[in-house]
This record gives structure tokens, C-alpha cells and sequence, in this order.
């Protein structure tokens, strides 16, 4: 008998493609030899086990992350960090290698329609003291950063609430990043995180530095409050440090004082 | 474009995951799959079929990605032993880690034809337009495929109830 003859009929019996000629054929091999048998056996089980493996669960922000990726508007003029990106992204192969890299990059989906207003934060999910905003209260936003290229773009906003300072974020990252937000110049100290969107991988904190990774959509919001023994009156300055694989690969900047 | 992506994201993510065995560059090859389609759509020929062609990029695109990591490994024939038919369910998490495992031990051909059969439910005929490459080619390396995963699960340890 043929091992290899006996595999083609099972195979062929395992896809419906076995012939009445064959299955006659097939019936001969296992009633000659209990070794064809076994071997059909293993070939069933094997089939049976690739069919019930379960679907690899779809991940929950890959939709729109390739949404985002396909529909980037047109890289905006803005000086230092997004014109360099924008020489970069320019080539197709570049784009690719850095759609690519192992490395982070963030995207923030630009809600042009988003109104002003306050956000609800769920106090489940805060880190540091809670000081939760409430209703409609007092609200402005002091100044506004947008980071919108080919790989990532962002909306970070500095605003008062009812007094209290916040950065609202909003990211899309295509891949893992970090971002550290640097308050040492800023007049102001940490005070404590809330996520409203997706969950940041890791944060760690401090009264002057807050460290986060994510991927994904994410959107949070970081409290501040003032540092009272803070000397930076009209020279504060908000350090935003993004980087990748311990690399920097961009630095912006808010002012709580505009 | 939408349509189509939320069309067949979901078995490009699975095909990708099953070619690559890791879920973050699953989510890459999946998303750089859509970019190159939404860029080389007027490049489509409408004689073909739609998932062919989008399965084909996915699977290119792994295996790009599987060179660039240089991870693609023979099994040898000669050296894997037969053992005892595998016959757990495989929705044991530990038996699912295991085929996986299996299935990244074959070749590329091999596997595209496997992840093509049984995670993107195309048929000989699919698969022979999908990878560009005779149905009786197909055949072959569906039944070498199998063989192989076959011994290498029982080498994994699947043994029988």
C-alpha cells in the first residue's frame, strides 16, 4: 500500500473531492492494514482541530486606526516637528517604513465639529487626587496644540475649568507610544488623570512629569493645579516629549499663560 | 473603501495573526494591507475576484514580514517522529497555543495554503487563484501541510484522549 496514495484519498475525503471510484479504493486501503486507519484518523483529527481553532479576537481600535490611516487629510504648514515628518512621509516607502516601524507614533483624529464644552470623567478610572469636573461651569481653552501628519496626528488642549487647569487629549496611536508631558517650567503640578477613552497602557506620575504609553484611540484628561512655589510667571511652558523605542522623535509645547 | 474594510478586516487580521502568530504585527500587516489596497485600487482588475486579490497582499505582506524577521522555519520530514493523533478540542487556549505553534513551524507555502483553507474558507480553486499557483499544486501542499501538522502537533504533545 501507499502512504502517500492513502493521504491523497483522505485529504481528498476531507475537502469532498473524493469520486465514487476513489472512496471504493479508499475502503479497500483501510480494510487491508489497521496502520491506514490510524493514519486516516490523525488526518481527522488533525482537520478537526484546525477547524474549531477559534478567530484571533479582532483588535478594538485596528478599524479605526486603518480608517484614519487611509483617510489623513493633507499634511497642515506648521514649522519643526510636523514639516520634518511631512519631508519624510512624502515617499511611499516611507510612509510604509514608518506605518511600519516597531516603534510609536501618535494619532490624534481631529474632531473639527467637537463643540466646546466639559467633559464627564468617570472617577473609576482616576489616578492621583480626584477633582472631578461638575456640570457646566466656567470653561475656556488657553491654548491648543493639533500634530497632524501622514503617521500621527494629535489634539492636545490646555483649558480652564471652573478654575481648575486640565490637558485634554485626544490620541489615535498606529502603534505604542510614549509621551511625556514635562510641568517643571509650567507653573503648574500634576494633579491627577482621568481616561475617557480606551485604557492607557501604562502612566506613571509625579507633581511635575506624567509619563504615559498607549496604542490606539485614546482620549484623557491630565488635572493640574498651581504650584504656588512656582517662579515661571509669563515664561511658563509645558513641555510635550513624544518618542519611540526610547528615541525622540518629536517635542511641542502648550502655555498656560496665553 | 469602508465597506470593503469592514468586510474583510476581520479574516485579513486572522489570516495575517495565523501567518504571524503575533497580534501586533497581525494589526500592522492588516493595516498596511488597506493602505496598499486603497492605493492600488484602480490597479484592480474587476475579472478577478475581490478577496483573491486582497488575500494575496495579506499573505505577501506576511511573509515580507515574516523575511524581515527571519523567522520562517523547515520541518524537516525526516526528523519529526509520528506519535499519537492529536485529538483534544482545540478550544482549549493551551491546544489552540499549540497549533499555532505548529503552524508557524511549517514553511510559508505551506502555511498560506492552511491559513487560506481553514481561517479565510477559501477552496482549491481560491486558493489556486489567491496564491497564482495550480490547483493541483494546491492539492499538494494542502496534503504536505497537513502531514507535517500532523507530526509536529504530536510532537507538541497533542496526544489522544
Amino acid at each position: 500500500m501507499s502512504d502517500l496514495r492513502l493521504e491523497e484519498l483522505v485529504n481528498a475525503e476531507l475537502d469532498g473531492h473524493l469520486s465514487a471510484r476513489e472512496a471504493e479504493e479508499l475502503k479497500r486501503l483501510l480494510a487491508a492494514s489497521t496502520d491506514a486507519g490510524d493514519t486516516r484518523q490523525a488526518l481527522h483529527d488533525t482537520d478537526r482541530l484546525l477547524r474549531t481553532l477559534p478567530a484571533q479576537p479582532f483588535p478594538e481600535f485596528l478599524h479605526h486606526r486603518i480608517l484614519a490611516a487611509i483617510r489623513l487629510p493633507e499634511q497642515k504648514t506648521r514649522s519643526g516637528l510636523a514639516a520634518w515628518l511631512g519631508q519624510l512621509t512624502r515617499t511611499k516607502p516611507l510612509r510604509y517604513g514608518l506605518a511600519a516601524a516597531a516603534a510609536l507614533v501618535v494619532a490624534v483624529t481631529l474632531n473639527e465639529t467637537a463643540e466646546l464644552r466639559s467633559h464627564d470623567m468617570s472617577t473609576s478610572d482616576m489616578v492621583g487626587s480626584v477633582m472631578p469636573h461638575q456640570g457646566d461651569q466656567e470653561y475656556s481653552v488657553i491654548d491648543r496644540l493639533e500634530i497632524d501628519t501622514t503617521d500621527y496626528s494629535g489634539d492636545f488642549r490646555l483649558e480652564r475649568r471652573s478654575g481648575q487647569l486640565a490637558i485634554n487629549v485626544v490620541l489615535n496611536a498606529n502603534r505604542p507610544i510614549d509621551i511625556a508631558v514635562d510641568l517643571t517650567r509650567a507653573g503648574v503640578q500634576f494633579d491627577s488623570l482621568t481616561e475617557t477613552h480606551g485604557r492607557l497602557e501604562s502612566v506613571s506620575t509625579s507633581t511635575s512629569q506624567v509619563r504615559l504609553h498607549g496604542t490606539g484611540r485614546k482620549q484623557f484628561t491630565i488635572l493640574l493645579r498651581r504650584d504656588e512655589k512656582a517662579e515661571t510667571a509669563g515664561t511658563a511652558v509645558i513641555h510635550l516629549d513624544f518618542s519611540r523605542n526610547g528615541e525622540v522623535i518629536g517635542r511641542e509645547t502648550l502655555h498656560p499663560s496665553n | 473603501m469602508e465597506d470593503l474594510l469592514t468586510e474583510y478586516e476581520k479574516p485579513v487580521f486572522n489570516a495575517a495573526f495565523r501567518m504571524l502568530g503575533n497580534s501586533d504585527d497581525a494589526a500592522d500587516i492588516t493595516q498596511n494591507v488597506f493602505l496598499k489596497a486603497f492605493e492600488n485600487i484602480r490597479s484592480f482588475n474587476p475579472g478577478h475576484r475581490f478577496f483573491s486579490w486582497i488575500y494575496r497582499i495579506a499573505i505577501n505582506e506576511s511573509i515580507d514580514q515574516l523575511k524581515r524577521r527571519d523567522r520562517a522555519q523547515w520541518v524537516d520530514e525526516e526528523i519529526i517522529d509520528d506519535g499519537p493523533a492529536p485529538q483534544k478540542c482545540a478550544a482549549d487556549s493551551e491546544v489552540a497555543e499549540k497549533i499555532q505553534s505548529a503552524m508557524l513551524s511549517l514553511n510559508d507555502n505551506h502555511r498560506a495554503v492552511i491559513v487560506l483553507h481553514y481561517f479565510c474558507e477559501c477552496d482549491y480553486r481560491q486558493i489556486s487563484e489567491t496564491l497564482d499557483i495550480a490547483e493541483k499544486t494546491v492539492k499538494s501542499r494542502l496534503c504536505s501541510a497537513r502531514r507535517l501538522l500532523k507530526r509536529q502537533l504530536a510532537h507538541h504533545g497533542l496526544k489522544p484522549s
